[in-house]
């Protein structure tokens, strides 16, 4: 073999074995980069699954409010498939088996969203609203617990990510150590031929020789020019070391670059382990995380704020003989071991905890068993809510929710059949009465009776269903801009005929020239008319009410009706805002009415975000008043 | 004036057929289900109104709107709907039925119990069209 193709073979061969580790690389990054994309995917589709759901619960409510609105429907339909689109995508591309339980424990819930959504729909095919309401309520329950779910699946993909970024770690090392090699096998290889070369072609070639050991520790070297003039071996060798040069080089800025997008899939993985620990410390309930031997790896803001310590302190500490009430030690520990023993993979379960000021506090706990990827339990995600009012109040969220439910049902079933009676009694009466000469004269002042009384009756039944309706939240607010101050100012008219009853006047003090809110018109006047009528009702005669428009703070606005008279007691100021109370007890009631107005004030109030109260003393009158958040002034 | 009642209630047929008449020069049939008001569309379409209440067994007010929109020879009648079981508002009620071809002989919405005002109203609004 001549000497030129020997040179080309040799040079040939670096080349491909550049070729071939460079292949190795992109191969090795795409690989790592697909990972790193389905993982982000994923989190994405768990962000984005907490908002679907609550979306189409509420495309599902204006679908009842508007059975037949095409336009709902298909604003519902579409919510409806793109929920479950994402929630099929996300099972697909679950690939960590812890992940695959918190998975399944957020699938539970949005299956039962789906099924009570399904059974609601065919509910209203059959004009059987009342289930479909049911059903609404149901799902909308059902939706809550989604985001707690959404959250422990969240903190499994982030476990599952650290995993990953572990094996990247791995992977990246063995490249550098690989490529280190190469280079050196390449710059020692060319080195050896150099020598080997030079010894036979002697002084032409000394300069390509002192060139390649150069070259060894620098990609910068130049090739002398008179070396590559001519056709001979040297000069063709000579670009065969020019040719290795720049490929060199081009490997070299190449594996920058690879280092470069590394660090950026790093950088991107801090930012949501960042939002995951925002997530966690946002949410209302206390998060914390124990090892089978109980020993606290991880607890939220909540949970810090809750037992009374900051992160460090309870790091490692044992959560069941640390923070628990020792009466209640056994039961969780019975429970723990239970579910370690892997017999089951979630469980409820209600104790006392101590706080750092040794309160006690009762927390009712859900807890989720975290499995390593070999299938071993690992720890437990334990979260938890605050239910020391409640326990205190001997009543517990279901029967509250048990009796709220009965009492709906009992109000509908009640106001709905009493009604088709009535329609005979008044309009019986009323065509009776019409003929007053056919009725012997005793009687008559009874038909009319009955008549008057057959008309209260009828109006109660619709103030209760007004206040029933307001309940479930059917009456949904309107939403408009429009100036506040003057849609206070055009209410002096009908306020001052209210007023005229008792011979009394309104005053207004309206402390702002114009504020542009967002809120619903009519029921905001309706809050006003109520609040006046009341200090009519219930305050002396001549009397001056007082209307005033003011800013309670940077964010609210504040309406206030001031009113005279003998003043509210604390205790009956508890009670004002609640379903049937009046001020006088019911023997001596001289006012007509349910006891509603208040109640549906407050429910109309909160609906729009503000607030609602009362300020009084006994003897000094009353002031009604309830606020409104105001748009941000930057806006 | 001719007007069918439609209700499974007799009492309210009786009371809304009397106050009608107390009121005014009208002609008044009664039906008490929505086969059987059907029947009577069919076989007189010249009413000028119907009142028809919605919970009625077996075929509902509902489904008869359904099948006089699908009968060119009653679509024309127009339909007050009455009920004492209504979702929301009657007027918000009306308003969502309004966007939906399949109830256009609905032309007013009721809810019981309606006064006589209510209901004279309701009816000389529909007539007048």
């Amino acid at each position: 073999m001549g000497i030129k193709k020997k040179l080309l073979t040799s040079f040939f061969t670096i080349i491909i074995v550049l070729l071939i580790s460079e292949g190795f690389f992109i191969v090795v990054d795409y690989i790592i980069l697909s990972k790193y994309t389905t993982f982000a995917d994923n989190m994405i589709s768990e962000y984005s699954l907490i908002d679907e759901t609550s979306s189409l619960v509420a495309a599902y409510n204006n679908r009842i409010k508007s059975p037949f609105d095409k336009n709902e429907i298909n604003k519902f339909d579409i919510v409806y498939s793109q929920t479950k689109q994402t929630l099929t995508k996300l099972e697909k591309t679950i690939v960590d088996s812890g992940s695959r339980v918190a998975f399944n424990g957020l699938e539970n819930n949005i299956n039962d969203v789906f099924f009570n959504i399904e059974i609601g729909l065919n509910s209203l095919s059959s004009d059987n609203y009342l289930e479909a309401l049911n059903r609404y309520e149901a799902a909308n329950s059902k939706n809550s617990f989604v985001k707690d779910n959404a959250n422990s699946l969240l903190l499994k993909e982030l476990e599952y990510g650290q995993k990953l970024q572990v094996e990247v770690e791995k992977v990246r090392s063995i490249s550098q150590i690989i490529a280190i090699f190469l280079l050196i096998f390449t710059a020692g290889g060319s080195i050896w031929y150099a020598i080997k070369f030079s010894n036979k072609l002697v002084s032409p070639l000394t300069k390509l020789t002192k060139l390649a050991k150069v070259m060894g520790g620098n990609s910068s070297v130049v090739m002398d020019q008179q070396l590559l003039k001519g056709d001979d071996e040297i000069s063709s060798l000579a670009h065969s070391f020019e040719m290795m040069v720049s490929s060199l080089r081009i490997s070299i800025s190449k594996l920058q670059e690879y280092n470069i997008e590394i660090k950026q899939s790093e950088g991107s993985l801090q930012i949501e382990k960042a939002k995951l620990q925002q997530y966690l410390d946002e949410a209302g309930v206390i998060v914390l995380i124990f090892d089978s031997s109980n020993q606290v790896s991880l607890i939220n803001k909540k949970g810090e704020e809750l037992l009374g310590v900051d992160e460090a302190d309870a790091i490692g500490k044992d959560w069941v003989e640390g923070y628990v009430v020792k009466k209640d030690w056994t039961k969780t520990k019975n429970l723990l071991n239970f579910m370690f023993g892997r017999v089951s993979l979630v469980d409820t379960l209600e104790n006392v905890v101590i706080a750092k000021d040794k309160t006690e506090k009762n927390i009712i706990w859900h807890f989720g068993l975290l499995k390593s990827q070999q299938g071993e339990a690992e720890s437990i995600l334990a979260a938890g809510v605050d239910v020391t009012e409640l326990t205190k109040a001997k009543i517990t969220i279901n029967q509250l929710k048990e009796v709220d439910k009965l009492k709906n049902e009992v109000l509908n079933i009640a106001t709905h059949e009493l009604k088709t009676p009535l329609i005979s009694i008044v309009g019986l009466s009323e065509v009776m009465g019409k003929k007053p000469e056919t009725i012997p004269s005793e009687y008559q002042n009874y038909i009319s009776i009955i008549h008057t009384e057959g008309l209260k009756l009828t109006n109660l039944i619709k103030t209760m269903l007004t206040a029933n309706r307001n309940e479930i939240g059917k009456e949904a607010a309107v939403k408009e801009k429009f100036d506040l101050v003057a849609l206070v100012k055009s209410l002096e008219t009908s306020l001052g005929m209210l007023t005229k009853r008792t011979e009394s006047k309104v005053e207004f003090d309206l402390r702002i020239n114009e504020l542009v809110i967002e809120s619903d018109k009519a029921k905001i006047s309706q809050v006003i008319y109520n609040f006046v009528d009341n200090a009519v009702k219930y305050g002396p005669k001549n009397q001056t009410i007082e209307v005033n428009l003011l800013m309670a703070d940077d964010k609210n606005v504040k309406v206030e009706v001031v009113g005279a008279g003998q003043g509210i007691s604390e205790e009956m100021q508890k009670k004002l805002f609640m379903k049937f109370s009046q001020l006088e007890p019911s023997l001596s009631r001289s006012q007509d009415g349910m006891g509603l107005g208040l109640y549906i004030c407050k429910q109309n109030i909160e609906n729009l975000g503000g607030q609602i109260g009362v300020v009084s003393k006994i003897n000094q009158g009353a002031t009604f008043y309830f606020t409104l958040p105001v748009p941000d002034k930057k806006i | 004036m001719k007007i069918l009642i439609i209700d499974n209630d007799a009492s309210t047929v009786t009371t809304l057929k009397a106050l009608l008449l107390s009121e005014g020069d009208f002609e008044i049939d009664a039906a008490y289900g929505g086969q059987e008001g059907l029947d009577k569309m069919s076989q007189n379409p010249n009413y000028d109104v119907v009142l028809l209440d919605i919970m009625m067994p077996q075929i509902s007010g509902m489904d008869v709107c359904k099948e006089m929109t699908n009968n060119p020879r009653i679509k024309k009648i127009p339909v007050l709907l009455m009920s004492s079981a209504l979702p929301i508002p009657p007027a918000e009620f009306h308003e969502s039925l309004e966007k939906t071809s399949e109830f256009s002989v609905i032309k007013g919405v009721l809810e019981k119990p309606f006064t006589t005002a209510d209901l004279l109203a309701q009816i000389y609004k529909v007539v007048r069209r």
